[in-house]
């Protein structure tokens, strides 16, 4: 399912040491790509700007749960090793065990964006992804 | 918020009494005031999920700056068998080998500062430091120590060979290079080199993520502090650890950076996955867990202990570069001025140690998440010069306060595996301390209490402001009170470099 241009929604919940993020959507792409969008956005300000790359993701996990993880991980990788900003997907292929995503990414510029803090890592504390009617939700702890 | 039950032993213990699924009760230290605060706070739970890991000895361990973490709380301490417990990289955390290192110096604190001004006036905020020797100090070192998010220096590049070297060897394969003093091994918690370590179980992900970062501070509460000796307490330890009433001093907070992350994450994945795999119920996903002697836990402690290395290599070449900005600085050699390194010790991590147990020696995997080990005088593990008073134990408090150098007293090794605090703790969540950081300006503020502040990121610096934390004096009085370390000296922040 391609990603449409949105307000990300999502809240920051109390948590001492490092940051708890609450996401909805509603669907499970779109709950996957708001995360995705939610932990840009608290790396990088002003990160909607500048050259575009693709990349094909394809993941595995034993489940829903670890597959959302796994996915954002994968986010904080391009980052912190290729400078890469997310910026968007389609996300072809979806199951709880894997998914197939053609995710777009943009070059970090220090002269065009700030970094504002730098997430560690996606903990898998209390993970869990909830339906409520129509709407699928999901907790989670940034460590930074 | 779960219910703990929580029975007063004595004015610094409590203990968590066991509910059903708990192998041993939970131990507290803090003091009455402490408890309270913490009765609603989702730590002590995470305390009481970590007494349910299988093989778990004696308590789970929460030390005074206990505060939530994720898995295993902050401040917390687990001991497990080590021919049939268990090991969990959640017990260590992302950040292996978080740790701090100290330097002492010869240099008189009062020739940092402006003309006519001297520390016994630092508190008087209308004594001017701006263009002090300090001022440029604190420029150099942010200049010359990268820091900040993905920080990186682009002047030095390791291999991927390099890097395996380093994992194996930790600190002494940078000095080796020229980055440090040839004796600065002796003074870093096993010789800066844990052996055991294994590049093969470490992923090419993990090496990509730290190639670049070797040698950098980072983000969050990592820190370079330039401060000097305010108070000592134990003339004859701090006459041993080479500090000096009024002499300038460098602590450096920083750990293993993404290398370390990605090992954390690589073995939560594998084992996570095997454990949803094998219906294993877990408390909380993040205290996943492999038996020790296991092939997954093998592979987890040989790659966390490749992490380790490469934190003690970081940090020694963030000591090298601290040297170098007060040469710079102060046209003086380091070994002229007394650089010498105190000590440096790990307060994330998990080690092999063998303790009385039951009335039998017994060799266990003790976790420390935000734990500091504290052994006292006599123990074999620690420097021989250090042995008749016991290792220099690294306490920093918040940029705005104050630091402390301990001794671990035998009772330690009795109670707490060897371990006591790593720090001050937060109190502030970092949303609370921004809020409150809302329209201040900490930096001046901060330079109007003669504490020089230089950040990557305001960001950071707004969520780290004094108040976000735990008055470290407390904790460690507990600690002491506790009769589990003894104060050595109090460090004074002069000037501070965040990333």
């Amino acid at each position: 399912m391609k990603e449409e241009a949105r307000k990300i929604r999502y809240k920051l919940l109390p948590h001492t040491a490092d940051i708890c993020i609450e996401v909805s959507a509603a669907s499970i792409t779109g709950l996957f790509q708001n995360a995705a969008a939610a932990v840009l956005e608290q790396m990088v300000e002003s990160g909607k700007t500048g050259d575009t790359v693709v990349r094909q993701i394809s993941l595995q996990a034993s489940g829903r749960d670890l597959l959302f993880i796994a996915w954002l991980q994968e986010i904080l990788y391009e980052f912190y090793v290729h400078g890469l900003m997310y910026a968007g997907s389609t996300i072809e292929h979806m199951r709880a065990t894997g998914l197939k995503a053609a995710v777009m990414f943009r070059r970090f510029d220090p002269k065009q964006h700030t970094a504002k803090r730098e997430i560690k890592a996606i903990t898998y504390h209390n993970i869990h992804i909830r339906k409520t009617g129509s709407r699928y939700t999901v907790r989670f702890v940034a460590d930074i | 918020m779960r219910a703990v039950k929580i029975k007063k032993i004595d004015a610094f213990r409590w203990e968590l009494q066991q509910e059903p699924g708990m192998l041993v009760p939970g131990l507290v230290y803090a003091d009455e005031r402490m408890i309270h605060a913490l009765v609603n706070d989702e730590s002590l739970g995470q305390v009481c999920n970590v007494a349910m890991l299988p093989g778990i000895i004696n308590a789970s361990i929460a030390l005074p700056d206990i505060h939530t973490g994720y898995g295993f709380p902050i401040g917390g301490v687990a001991a497990f068998d080590r021919t049939t417990g268990i090991i969990s990289p959640g017990g260590v955390g992302y950040d292996i080998n978080c740790g701090v290192r100290l330097i002492r110096t010869d240099i008189p604190a009062d020739a940092l500062l402006a003309s006519g001004n001297s520390i016994s006036k630092i508190h008087d905020p209308s004594v001017p430091t701006r263009n002090t020797l300090l001022e440029r100090l604190v420029d150099t070192l942010f200049t010359n120590i990268p820091s900040g998010v993905g920080s990186r220096r682009k002047d030095v590049r390791f291999s991927k060979g390099d890097l395996d070297r380093i994992a194996v060897g930790g600190a002494p394969v940078i000095i080796e290079q020229g980055y440090g003093f040839p004796d600065d091994r002796e003074y870093l918690e096993e010789n800066g080199s844990i052996p055991g370590a294994n590049p093969d179980a470490v992923s090419d992900r993990a090496k990509e993520r730290g190639r670049d970062q070797l040698g950098t501070l980072g983000s969050g509460n990592h820190f370079v502090e330039v401060g000097y000796v305010e108070d000592v307490y134990d003339k004859h330890a701090a006459g041993i650890f080479g500090l000096i009433p009024h002499t300038v001093t460098i602590l450096i907070h920083t750990g293993s950076r993404g290398f370390g992350y990605q090992v954390c994450d690589d073995y939560l994945r594998t084992l996570g996955n095997r454990a949803s795999l094998d219906n294993v119920v877990l408390p909380d996903r993040q205290l996943v867990w492999a038996s020790v002697q296991s092939k997954e836990g093998r592979q987890y402690f040989s790659a966390m202990n490749a992490a380790a290395n490469f934190a003690f290599a970081n940090r020694q070449l963030i000591t090298h570069w601290v040297r170098e900005s007060f040469e710079q600085v102060l046209g003086s050699r380091a070994d002229k001025l007394g650089m010498r390194i105190v000590y440096d010790v790990a307060h994330n991590i998990a080690k092999e140690e063998e303790y009385l147990i039951g009335g039998k020696h017994q060799k266990v995997i003790v976790h420390r998440k935000g734990a500091t080990r504290a052994f006292p005088a006599g123990h074999s593990g620690i420097p021989e010069q250090y042995r008749t008073v016991g290792h220099p134990v690294l306490i920093p408090g918040d940029m705005g306060r104050y630091s402390y150098v301990l001794v671990g007293t035998a009772q330690t090794l009795r109670e707490t595996f060897g371990t006591v605090c790593h720090g001050a703790g937060r109190v502030m969540s970092r949303g609370q301390a921004v809020r409150s950081a809302k329209g201040r300006q900490v930096v001046q503020e901060l330079k109007e209490r003669n504490i020089i502040v230089r950040g990557a990121s305001r960001a950071t610096i707004n969520e780290e402001i004094p108040e976000a934390y735990k008055d470290v004096a407390n904790v460690v009085d507990i600690v002491e009170g506790a009769g589990l370390a003894r104060k050595v000296a109090k460090l004074h922040p002069l000037g501070v470099i965040k990333g």
